[in-house]
């Protein structure tokens, strides 16, 4: 068998193998997570050696796997530096100079990425600070953007994700935007999830899935 | 008087009875024979342009099935005159029964056969003439025939067209995926005989050329001799033979290049292509890029929970289609074969992964990986 490229190299290989690797068996769960941070360092080696191949769907897709990594806390950094790696993303200058959101998070799940670390954060500071702190209400209103950005971006997000801020009993260890959402108004302004309508989180989806 | 009509009598029948015989099977033989001669040309070329290649390929080998009966039954037709005039010839050396040697000149010691009355003893004679005569003509056409046939069908059988290292790695490099059809697969068509039929091909042409001169003289000491044997040398039968031998090997040899090249290489073609892999998914098929990660087709995305919901996706059913050519085809079978290429397995692994065998697919991605960083 010939083949000249590397495969180590290709971002798209890399992302497709991660995936496929996350949902094949526990067998593979680690080797999703090691694959997944392959592809981040080919994606930031094909950023630098070559922008112009650099493929919007493929880039939003491996910042999105690798960052919710690290919030599962299946790969080490926790929300800082998954917080840092959307960041950058969501941020990055187009080839104009200019910074935009839109294009630079298709689907707005980078955003709602970005809002459960920063979820995490507040959950964290939390044990220190009370929610009528200035810094608390910050991010809060940070938390609230991004999930208003997410929601504009594909409406379908708000239904699908309603156990990170109304989570069931079993998910509770995974509700990262719980506490925001029951300490102030600004993320209910965000959220029009019904209760009585909780159900509305749909499976069949074709746009996208949970974050 | 009362030979001359019998023998009239008897070239009579035997071409009528060549003729109801082939009547008997297919009726309407003259006005096939003359449809097949002078083909209607209307009619082999769609409306979109493009040949209409079965019927070309029925009409042309009917033209030549046709020419070569005609040419069959000239001969016959013959044959069976020079078994008539060599009785005649026979009876005149020796009215009274058989000469052994019926050389020129020395018709003597004939065999008497004063049992048999005169009569009975002709028609045996002529009927075992016509029909020494008609037959070793026949088998000699035949036999040059089946020579000219092989010859022919070493001619007209297929080039296998393997893609050598350099295309393959071409289309490797076009695209991963690229929707071209692979060579490698579980079984190959065995070539032995395409390549037998290169060697042989090229050593008749070569042969053919450095020894027209002596063939050329072989060939007609050949038939000559043929003639003596059969004929005495008498009725024209050094050339009709010679003839026969030249007609029968043009025919056999249009025959088997025509009905390999029409007939045979599309049934080699098929076979081949039943046994290589399937096409696979390109970048501009039915599962483009863009849906793989927009619409998670191939796998879900990394979530941040750890159960999140499950979502199913309608596979249009050409790429179902497409997934399924793949159904019984195993991971080992494919890396076992040394020609397979990284776009057969990732193919592979994609269409696993589409059908939801995340089990299949990650050991599929695992061996590209590993592959690839060996490589």
């Amino acid at each position: 068998m010939s083949d000249s490229g590397l495969a180590l190299t290709d971002p798209r290989l890399l992302l497709q193998a991660a995936r496929v690797f996350n949902v094949a068996d526990a067998n593979f769960r680690n080797a999703a997570a090691t694959v997944a941070e392959q592809a981040l360092s080919a994606l930031k080696m094909q950023r630098k050696e070559a922008p112009a191949r650099v493929e919007a769907e493929v880039e939003q897709a491996i910042v999105g796997d690798c960052a919710a990594l690290r919030l599962a806390g299946r790969v080490d950094g926790g929300y800082k530096e998954a917080e840092a790696l959307l960041t950058e993303q969501i941020s990055k200058p187009q080839a104009n100079g200019r910074v935009d959101d839109r294009r630079n998070d298709i689907n707005g799940r980078l955003h709602l990425l970005r809002a459960l670390a920063r979820g995490q954060e507040y959950k964290d500071r939390h044990r220190t600070e009370q929610p009528s702190d200035q810094g608390m209400i910050d991010l809060r209103e940070a938390i609230a953007k991004d999930l208003e950005f997410a929601f504009a971006q594909n409406p379908r997000l708000e239904e699908i994700n309603r156990p990170f801020w109304r989570p069931d009993p079993k998910q509770a260890g995974e509700a990262d935007l719980a506490l925001a959402y029951g300490d102030g108004p600004e993320l209910t302004k965000v959220i029009q999830t019904d209760d009585a309508d909780g159900g509305r989180a749909r499976t069949d989806d074709r746009t996208t899935s949970s974050s | 008087m009362i030979v001359l009509l019998i023998l009239t009598a008897v070239v009579l029948a035997i071409v009528l009875a060549m003729i109801l015989a082939l009547e008997i099977q297919r009726p309407g033989l003259l006005g096939r024979i003359w449809t097949n001669l002078c083909p209607d040309f209307t009619g082999f070329t769609r409306r979109d342009g493009r040949v209409n290649a079965d019927r070309g390929t029925n009409r042309t080998l009917h033209l030549i099935t046709t020419a070569t009966l005609v040419f069959i039954v000239m001969l016959g037709v013959w044959a069976a005159g020079a078994g008539v005039l060599r009785t005649a010839w026979i009876y005149s050396c020796s009215p009274d029964g058989f000469a052994p040697s019926t050389s020129p000149g020395q018709c003597r010691g004939s065999l008497s056969l004063e049992t048999w009355s005169d009569r009975g003893t002709f028609a045996a004679v002529l009927i075992t003439q016509v029909m020494r005569a008609v037959g070793s003509m026949l088998g000699i056409a035949l036999m040059a025939g089946f020579v000219g046939g092989a010859v022919g069908f070493l001619f007209g059988i297929p080039r296998y067209g393997a893609r050598d290292a350099s295309q393959q790695q071409t289309a490797s490099q076009t695209s991963a995926g690229a929707a071209t059809r692979q060579r490698a697969a579980r079984l190959q068509l065995n070539t032995n005989l395409i390549q037998i039929s290169d060697w042989l091909t090229n050593g008749i042409v070569v042969l053919s050329l450095v020894e027209v001169k002596n063939a050329t003289g072989v060939f007609f000491t050949t038939t000559q001799t043929a003639a003596e044997w059969l004929f005495n040398s008498r009725h024209g039968s050094p050339v009709v033979i010679a003839a026969a031998i030249i007609g029968s090997l043009v025919s056999g040899f249009l025959y088997g290049t025509v009905y390999t090249q029409l007939i045979i290489t599309p049934l080699l073609a098929a076979i081949d292509a039943s046994l290589q892999l399937p096409r696979g998914f390109g970048p501009e098929g039915p599962v483009g890029n863009r849906r793989l990660y927009q619409e998670e087709f191939l796998a879900p995305q990394i979530s941040r929970m750890s159960n999140p919901p499950t979502s199913s996706y309608q596979l249009d059913a050409e790429t179902l289609r497409i997934c399924h050519e793949y159904d019984d085809i195993s991971l080992e079978d494919l890396i076992c074969n040394p020609d397979v290429t990284f776009t057969d397995i990732l193919n592979w692994s994609i269409a696993k992964a589409l059908l939801d065998d995340y089990g299949a697919a990650a050991r599929g991605y695992m061996h590209l990986l590993g592959m690839r960083a060996s490589s």
